[in-house]
């Protein structure tokens, strides 16, 4: 069964019509890319799907049942979980305190002035699960607002794991990185999908990400749906090409 | 109060150092634990420990909201106030019983602002602030338009602090053993800080004043973070406000107003916000500044602006945030 279904999804602000008649649909287990030009209605479309905003037309639906009304709370409560193009942290605060509370929130305990030694343990048992799949160990005890951009995208990621995602959205996961640091996060994201099995949708400008890690492409441009299909499919479509990737990146992909 | 300062001097902020820093809190404790004996060596006397201790209380609970929530309250005086007239009056009208009057004007002050939380958490930065001060006001107006209960502008006497009762042992509480109860109660309250702090509600204050964006988006209602800040702080400066008027056996709207709301501000500013003993450190300066200044000039008050603005300029992050960072370097 599609995790996440999407059906002629229109969002209009005003005159502009920012997304136009949306169809897709995202099998549980896969790591899909959403890539188009800028303004093709990318982040428009995450925005819709973890509810910031309703879909003018159209429905939205999650595990079976539809979502389009919900609030972002109750979303993330029932797994759909992103990351901003802006990366969003603790940043006065240590990497191990960032995952700390993000951990204390998803068990609820946000309201908590006590917690047990077992409760602890637990809380802190779960940090060390981030801590390791993130692979962060080594800068836990690091103040996140003096880390690197990669390094702060990375806790980023830690955070919205503390919620046990059933569908991840990155919003441009590795943009402003250097190469070490893409290379890291290219890293992290196939090991969440393909070890953890989360589910993931995520935006990226980098052609050579995209094609090299992602199950299957969207193509948005100009908030139309223009393309779908593998990463040989998009690379060979005609569409494609003449609109937004140019020779160069059909060449590789071919 | 000199010597003190150095005690914390003396608690850098790394994780290795954690055996200085508990001394430094220790040092503090015994300090505090012995003041009757060398307050009056120094020229001080215990009724200004005991002020301390309270306006301590106060900046140490406003700070919950404050520096660790990140809410720049301007109407905290409004809790502190209902705590004093909640004590006073009780001690009047209903039972003069200390132990029961302490608790009524701390209920009062923390359920007033427990009913005042809803309807300023959703505000940020300086609406928040704005509204704080519209209730603070409101409250003064009350208390100086319902003569007939509050005395009005003139305030309200008539109740002391009476004997306090242990089994069938009744102990007349002067100066000394007043200070002892205050400090038993300062005591108390650091402890539930300082449990806040190291706990999730206390990690998700913090986090909210981070970044509400982040915490939202984890599916936490990051208002009612606020609400429980808001509401602590209330009940810790209500218990702050009774115990200063059983100090003084009198209270008057000026413990409503707006101004003491900023000197609660300026002390938590003045010793640091980020800091466990920050708003104390900055009560023992502002409390003992103007005990010393008042007796030297009448403009005292502008002696303690410039002392605020030099240490808003030099040390921002207020005295103890300065030598943390000193310790670091």
């Amino acid at each position: 069964m599609s995790l996440l279904v999407l059906d002629s999804v229109t969002r209009r602000f005003g005159a502009l019509q920012a997304l136009k008649g949306i169809s897709l649909s995202v099998e549980e287990g896969e790591l899909r890319a959403i890539i188009g030009p800028n303004g093709a209605g990318k982040t428009t479309l995450f925005n819709l799907i973890s509810g910031y905003f309703p879909p003018s037309q159209g429905s939205i639906s999650f595990a079976g049942s539809v979502i389009t009304a919900v609030s972002p709370n109750a979303l993330v409560r029932r797994g759909i979980i992103r990351t901003f193009q802006i990366t969003q942290i603790f940043l006065a605060l240590t990497v191990y305190e960032n995952l700390r509370v993000a951990v204390e929130c998803a068990m609820g305990l946000q309201l908590r002035p006590y917690i047990g030694r077992a409760t602890r343990a637990r809380v802190e048992a779960r940090v060390d699960e981030l801590i390791e799949v993130t692979r962060i160990g080594a800068k836990v005890d690091r103040i996140a607002g003096e880390l690197s951009h990669g390094d702060q995208r990375v806790v980023e990621i830690g955070i919205a794991l503390s919620r046990a995602p059933r569908l991840l959205l990155l919003d441009e996961p590795t943009a402003g990185m250097g190469d070490e640091e893409t290379r890291h996060m290219t890293d992290l994201i196939r090991r969440l999908n393909r070890t953890n099995g989360i589910t993931m949708l995520f935006v990226e400008h980098d052609m050579a990400i995209v094609f090299g890690i992602a199950d299957r492409i969207t193509v948005l441009d100009n908030g139309a749906l223009l393309a779908e299909g593998s990463a040989a499919e998009i690379a060979a479509n005609p569409r494609v090409q003449a609109a937004y990737l140019g020779d160069a990146a059909g060449a590789r992909a071919a | 109060m000199s010597t003190m300062i150095r005690g914390v001097a003396a608690s850098p902020p790394r994780r290795s150092a954690i055996g200085r820093r508990e001394i430094a809190s220790g040092l503090i404790w015994l300090l505090l634990l012995l003041v009757p004996l060398w307050l009056p060596a120094i020229g001080g006397y215990t009724d200004l420990a005991t002020r301390i201790l309270i306006y301590g209380m106060a900046a140490t609970g406003l700070n919950l909201l404050l520096g660790q929530t990140g809410g720049l309250s301007f109407g905290h005086a409004a809790y502190f106030g209902l705590g004093t007239y909640g004590t006073g009056l009780f001690l009047i009208h209903v039972v003069p019983s200390l132990p029961l009057a302490i608790i009524a004007g701390t209920l009062l002050g923390g359920i007033a602002a427990v009913l005042v939380g809803p309807m300023v958490m959703k505000r940020r930065g300086i609406y928040f602030s704005m509204i704080t001060i519209a209730f603070g006001q409101m409250f003064y107006f009350v208390a100086v338009r319902w003569n007939g209960l509050t005395g009005g502008e003139d305030g309200l006497t008539g109740f002391s602090r009476v004997p306090l009762h242990i089994g069938s042992r009744s102990v007349a509480l002067g100066s000394t053993g007043y200070y002892y109860l205050v400090f038993g109660l300062f005591a108390l309250v650091m402890l539930v800080v300082w449990q806040i702090l190291r706990s999730p509600l206390g990690h998700g204050f913090v986090a909210a004043r981070e970044n509400a964006t982040r915490l939202r988006f984890l599916g936490v209602a990051v208002e009612r973070q606020i609400w429980a800040s808001f509401a602590i702080s209330g009940f810790i400066v209500g218990l702050a406000g009774s115990l200063d008027s059983l100090l003084v056996n009198f209270t008057s709207p000026a413990n409503f107003q707006w101004q003491l709301s900023g000197e609660f501000v300026v002390m938590c500013v003045l010793g640091g916000m980020r800091s466990f003993w920050g708003p104390f450190l900055g009560a023992v300066i502002f409390i003992g500044a103007q005990d010393y200044l008042s007796s030297v000039t009448q403009n005292w008050m502008s002696l303690i602006g410039l002392i605020f603005v030099l240490s808003v300029l030099f040390f921002p992050n207020g005295l103890l945030g300065f030598i943390r960072g000193r310790a670091r370097a």
